[in-house]
C-alpha cells in the first residue's frame, strides 16, 4: 500500500505533467495574448486541427 | 472546473491561469475581462492558401457538409477553377501573403478530379515562387495511380488522405453515388504510397479519419491494428461530424459521455500498440498538453481567427473565406478585388459582441474550440454548442489527468 508521501511524491510528477508548458517569458506571453483567449493559441492558429468540428468534406 | 480520476484524486482547473491542481483549491473565479475590439486592416501571419480548385467531387459520402444535409453550405455542382483565373491567384497571393514560404493547399470538392489544373497550377508556382511555396492536397484517394503519386511525390506535395477505417466502416458512408464503397480504391492508393514511397509517407502522408458513431470505435481499433496496411500507419486526425442543426444536435450528458470514453481508454490501456486509439487520445489532450500557462492578467484581448490566423480559403469563384470551414455565405472578398476590411471587420466585430457577454464567466473560456465558424448560428443553437463544448472541454480535462495517473503522457 502507498504511503501519503509517495502519493505526494507521485502527485508532484504528475502535476509537472499537467503543467508542462509553463510561459515565463514576457514577449511570449503578449504574442499569445494578441490571439485571444481560445483554444486557437494551440488549435487553428498553432497549426493543428480542430477536433469535433471540422467538416468532413472528403 | 474539476474533475474526479478512478483513483479517486480530485483536480481543480483555473482558466486565468490555465493551471491544474490538485485538489479542491478555491481559486480565482472573478469574470474576465475583455479589452475593446480593436479594428484591423492586414493580416499578419497570412501564409496558407487554401484553393477549393472545384466543387465536383465522384464520392457522395453521406457525411458530406457539401451533400446538402447542412442547412448553409453549396452542395455538389461543376464549378471548376479556370486556367484563366492563374494570374489573379499569384497576384493576390503575391499582395497578401506576410510570410514565406508560403503554403497551397488543394482542397475541393476532389482536386485530383482536375489533375491537369493542379499540375498547371503547381508549375506555375513553382516557376514564380522557386522555393517559397509547400503544397498540399486534400483528397479521398479514389484517383490516385501509380503514376500520378510518382508526379506529386517528385514535387513534394503533401497528401491528406481520408480513410475511416477498413472496409466494414469506409464504405458505411464513403461511397460512390450508386452507394457502392470507395474503400478499394483508397486503399490502393495508400498500398501504393506505402509500398513505393515508404520515407514519403513517414513526413508526407497525413490520413484524416471521420467517426460517425463513437460506439464503433473499439472495433475500428481493432480492424486497424490487425490490417496489414492500416497497422503501422497512425492516423493524423480523427475527427467526429460538424453539428448538423438541420437534423438536429442534442445536449450531450457528462455522465454517459465520461462513462464511453472511460471503457475505451481502459481498452487503450491494454493495448497500447493500437494507433487508431493512440492517435485519438493523443487528439483528446493535446490542446491540454500544449496549452501555455501563464495569468491572463485585467485586462484581455478576445480576438478570434481574424486577423491573426495564418490562413485564407479561396473557392472555386475566386471568393475569399476565413477559412474552409467556415459557412459560404461568409466571404470577405475575392482575389480581383482583395479583402474587404469592412466585411471582415464586421464579422470580427459581430462575433466579438457575442463572445463578450457569452464568454465572461465560462470556465472554458481559454480551452474553446468553438471559432468564427459558428456565426452562423442562433442563439439558440449557441446555447447547444456551448453546453458540449464544455462538456467535451471536461472530459477532455479528465482524460488528460487520468492518462496523466496511468503513465499514458510523456
Amino acid at each position: 500500500m502507498k504511503t501519503n508521501s509517495t502519493i505526494t511524491t507521485d502527485a508532484y510528477a504528475i502535476s509537472s505533467v499537467l503543467n508542462k508548458n509553463r510561459v515565463c517569458d514576457e514577449f511570449q506571453r503578449e504574442s499569445l495574448l494578441s490571439m485571444g483567449l481560445s483554444v486557437c493559441q494551440v488549435g487553428c492558429m498553432g497549426g493543428g486541427q480542430r477536433l469535433r468540428y471540422y467538416r468532413a468534406a472528403h | 472546473m474539476q474533475v474526479t480520476t478512478t483513483s479517486d484524486r480530485v483536480y481543480s482547473y483555473c482558466p486565468r491561469t490555465n493551471e491544474i491542481v490538485l485538489g479542491k483549491d478555491v481559486y480565482d473565479e472573478r469574470p474576465m475581462t475583455f479589452k475593446p475590439f480593436a479594428p484591423f486592416h492586414s493580416f499578419p501571419n497570412l501564409d496558407s492558401f487554401i484553393l477549393s480548385i472545384t466543387e465536383q467531387c465522384n464520392l457522395r459520402c453521406s457525411y458530406c457538409c457539401y451533400s446538402g444535409i447542412y442547412e448553409n453550405n453549396r452542395t455538389h455542382s461543376n464549378i471548376s477553377f479556370g486556367k484563366d483565373d492563374i494570374p489573379n491567384l499569384i497576384s493576390f497571393i503575391d499582395r497578401y501573403a506576410a510570410k514565406y514560404p508560403i503554403n497551397i493547399s488543394f482542397y475541393g470538392g476532389e482536386p485530383m478530379l482536375h489533375y491537369e489544373l493542379l499540375q498547371h497550377i503547381i508549375l506555375h508556382s513553382e516557376s514564380h515562387w522557386k522555393n517559397q511555396v509547400c503544397f498540399y492536397l486534400a483528397t479521398n484517394g479514389t484517383l490516385l495511380s501509380k503514376e500520378r503519386i510518382d508526379w506529386l511525390v517528385k514535387h513534394n506535395v503533401m497528401i491528406a488522405m481520408s480513410i475511416d477505417g477498413t472496409r466494414e466502416f469506409h464504405d458505411r458512408y464513403r461511397t460512390y453515388s450508386q452507394n457502392s464503397g470507395s474503400f478499394d480504391q483508397t486503399y490502393e492508393a495508400l498500398s501504393c504510397l506505402k509500398r513505393g514511397f515508404p520515407d514519403y509517407i513517414k513526413n508526407n502522408l497525413l490520413i484524416l479519419s471521420t467517426i460517425t458513431l463513437f460506439d464503433d470505435m473499439a472495433l475500428l481499433a481493432e480492424a486497424w491494428h490487425q490490417d496489414p496496411i492500416l497497422c503501422d500507419i497512425a492516423p493524423t486526425s480523427i475527427s467526429a461530424l460538424a453539428p448538423n442543426f438541420k437534423s438536429g444536435v442534442v445536449k450531450r450528458e457528462w455522465d454517459e459521455i465520461r462513462e464511453k470514453h472511460e471503457n475505451l481508454l481502459n481498452l487503450y490501456t491494454q493495448h497500447r500498440d493500437w494507433l487508431f486509439l493512440k492517435s485519438y487520445f493523443d487528439e483528446c489532450v493535446r490542446n491540454w498538453v500544449k496549452r501555455p500557462i501563464f495569468d491572463v492578467g485585467e485586462e484581455v484581448p478576445l480576438s478570434t481567427c481574424m486577423p491573426m490566423s495564418d490562413k485564407i480559403f479561396i473557392d472555386p469563384h475566386g471568393s475569399l473565406y476565413v477559412c474552409e470551414k467556415i459557412s459560404n455565405q461568409f466571404s470577405i472578398g475575392n482575389i480581383k478585388s482583395g479583402i474587404d476590411w469592412n466585411i471582415a471587420n464586421n464579422m470580427a466585430s459581430s462575433y466579438y459582441n457575442r463572445r463578450k457577454t457569452r464568454c465572461i464567466n465560462c470556465p472554458a473560456i481559454r480551452m474553446c474550440s468553438l471559432c468564427l465558424t459558428s456565426i452562423e448560428f442562433t442563439e439558440e443553437q449557441m446555447d447547444i454548442l456551448c453546453h458540449n463544448e464544455r462538456l467535451y472541454t471536461k472530459i477532455n480535462l479528465w482524460l488528460f489527468c487520468e492518462m496523466a495517473e496511468r503513465g499514458l503522457i510523456k
